[in-house]
């Protein structure tokens, strides 16, 4: 069954009819074509779908796309701003944390969200702030020290 | 793209609502709290609700309170994170914040409810699989079917239960509020468990947890929770043990209990904790005792990943020891 319901993505305010048992992922991918979010596991095993809710990390594959009602959701394609990178994807390009670059999207995300609560995290916190987020590729190091560079500058 | 079955959905405004809706369909319906075990299990298809009741919207079960002196009050849809970070929780009953904290992923924790937990289903390598992975073998107990793949003679379900937070509840003897149509009732936690696998919880048709109540602090209790996965970022136990010690003035043990996880198909509580350490102050030796028991209550099956059932009874010993010393030393008992 279709519901109406209205959220903010990305500062930009939208209202839609969405089949009740859509996940904000499916939402984000498919309805709106924000492709940046990625699915990996669907299960809620990996992170590869973060984004955040209010600005806290969830999982968009186990988030019903109705649950989002009234709440402002940020994705990687509204860390831009213009054409300038944020400075932690500026930091993740900087650092090769960057490989297939499957993970990252989340990775930033779940990130972000640890910045914005904690502007100078240490590096145990950084590893605890993306431990829900797997990478097959870079080992984790690069990724930790981009989060780490920021922080402290 | 790994799709949910097609399911309808309301979020009710109060309590009272949810429950009459609940009452109404019945089995059709499951309720979602934060959704992060319910709707992966909607994913593999091992349920398939035609109605999701969702509380998100429901604001008077959110929150984390001192009711009067006499207990502290925390609304079932509470998210694990907040029960991660509140300092009433983990000033005055850290095994629960604890427990928490090693619950699943970061982002697990922010959406995932205490409620969500206390209701965790039961699990096992045959039953959390696809599909398509299930149709390869007979369907056991779990989905309906006459076999069980992991004790191949047996007569039921062995699923475990792993919800994280409930042997800390228990320790700290709290109780849960349950709700439906009709009536309300104050339950401790404890008796919401089965001890069956196929069906673990002790709730009626058309129950919803309201709220979970924790007796008021005292300076003289000390409580933890241990937990050892396979990967220390992500994973359901091997086994989990909490423990909660209050002590005299003179350092005499007057309280005490322990209580395991994923050892079983429900929590499991070690009652010779209570029958060797109170009235006494504890010892190496005496916790050694407990230890032993515990090892000995301890039921796991070959249904959890990344371990032998062998493993899964020793560490109950091994962490059940820890947990003890660290509670006995933090009282300064030892
Ligand atoms: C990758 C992964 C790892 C995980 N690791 C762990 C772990 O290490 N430890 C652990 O304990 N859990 C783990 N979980 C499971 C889950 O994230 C948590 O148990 C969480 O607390 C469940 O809460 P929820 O609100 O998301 O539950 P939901 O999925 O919303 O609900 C779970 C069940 O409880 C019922 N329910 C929910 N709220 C109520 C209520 N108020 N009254 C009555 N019934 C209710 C639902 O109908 C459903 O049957 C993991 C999950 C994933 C996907
Ligand atoms: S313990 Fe046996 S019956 Fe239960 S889910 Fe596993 S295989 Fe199925
Ligand atoms: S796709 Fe959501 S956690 Fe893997
Ligand atoms: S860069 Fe390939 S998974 Fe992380």
């Amino acid at each position: 069954m279709k519901k109406k319901v209205a959220f903010t993505i990305n500062d930009e305010h939208m209202e839609l009819e969405i089949e009740s048992h859509k996940t904000l992922l499916e939402v984000l991918r498919e309805d709106l074509a924000l492709t940046g979010t990625k699915e990996g596991c669907g299960l809620g095993a990996c992170g590869a779908c973060t984004v955040l809710i209010e600005d806290s990390p969830a999982l968009s594959c186990l988030t019903l796309a109705l649950e989002v009602k009234n709440k402002h959701i940020s994705t990687i394609e509204g860390l831009m701003i213009g054409d300038e990178l944020d400075p932690i994807q500026l930091s993740f390009v900087e650092h090769g944390a960057i490989q297939c670059g499957f993970c990252t999207p989340g990775m930033i995300m779940s990130a972000k969200a640890l910045l914005g609560q904690n502007p100078r995290p240490a590096r145990k916190e950084i590893k605890y702030a993306i431990s829900g987020n797997l990478c097959r590729c870079t080992g984790y190091k690069k990724i930790i020290d981009a989060v780490e560079s920021i922080s402290n500058g | 793209m790994l799709r949910l079955p097609k399911a309808d959905y309301y979020a009710p405004l109060s309590l009272s609502e949810a429950c009459s809706i609940l009452a109404e369909h019945g089995k059709e319906v499951k309720v979602l709290g934060g959704g992060t075990d319910l709707l992966v299990a909607c994913k593999l298809r091992n349920v398939t609700p035609t109605f999701l009741l969702s509380l998100s919207s429901i604001s008077e079960l959110k929150g984390i309170h001192f009711h009067e002196g006499e207990y502290l009050k925390i609304g079932a849809m509470t998210s694990l994170h907040d029960l991660i970070v509140d300092s009433s929780i983990s000033d005055h009953y850290p095994a629960l914040s604890q427990a928490a904290a090693l619950v699943g992923t970061t982002q697990l924790q922010y959406m995932g409810t205490v409620g969500g937990n206390l209701c965790l289903n039961t699990r096992c390598i045959y039953y959390n699989q696809s599909e398509t992975w299930r149709k390869s073998r007979d369907v056991c107990f779990k989905m309906g079917g006459n076999v069980c793949h992991v004790v191949p003679k047996g007569k039921k379900c062995y699923a475990v239960f792993s919800g994280d937070t409930v042997p800390a509840l228990i320790a700290l003897d709290a109780k849960v509020k349950l709700v439906n149509n009709t009536e309300e009732r104050l339950v401790s936690v404890s008796r919401l468990y089965t001890g069956d696998g196929k069906e673990p919880l002790a709730l009626k048709s058309g129950d919803l947890i309201s709220e979970i109540r924790l007796p008021p602090p005292t300076k003289s209790q000390s409580s933890t929770y241990l937990k050892y996965r396979e990967r220390e970022a992500i994973d359901f136990p091997m086994v989990g043990v909490a423990v909660r010690m209050d002590t005299s003035d003179d350092g005499i043990c007057t309280g005490c209990k322990v209580v395991l996880n994923a050892v079983d198909c429900g929590p499991t509580e070690v009652p010779q904790a209570r029958e060797l350490l109170e009235g006494k102050a504890p010892t190496s030796d005496l916790i050694q005792e407990v230890a032993v028991e515990a090892e000995k209550r301890a039921h796991p099956v070959a249904n959890t990943p990344g371990s032998t059932p062998a493993y899964r009874r020793k560490l109950s010993g091994i962490l059940t020891h820890r947990a003890l010393h660290q509670v006995a030393n933090g009282l300064g008992m030892l």
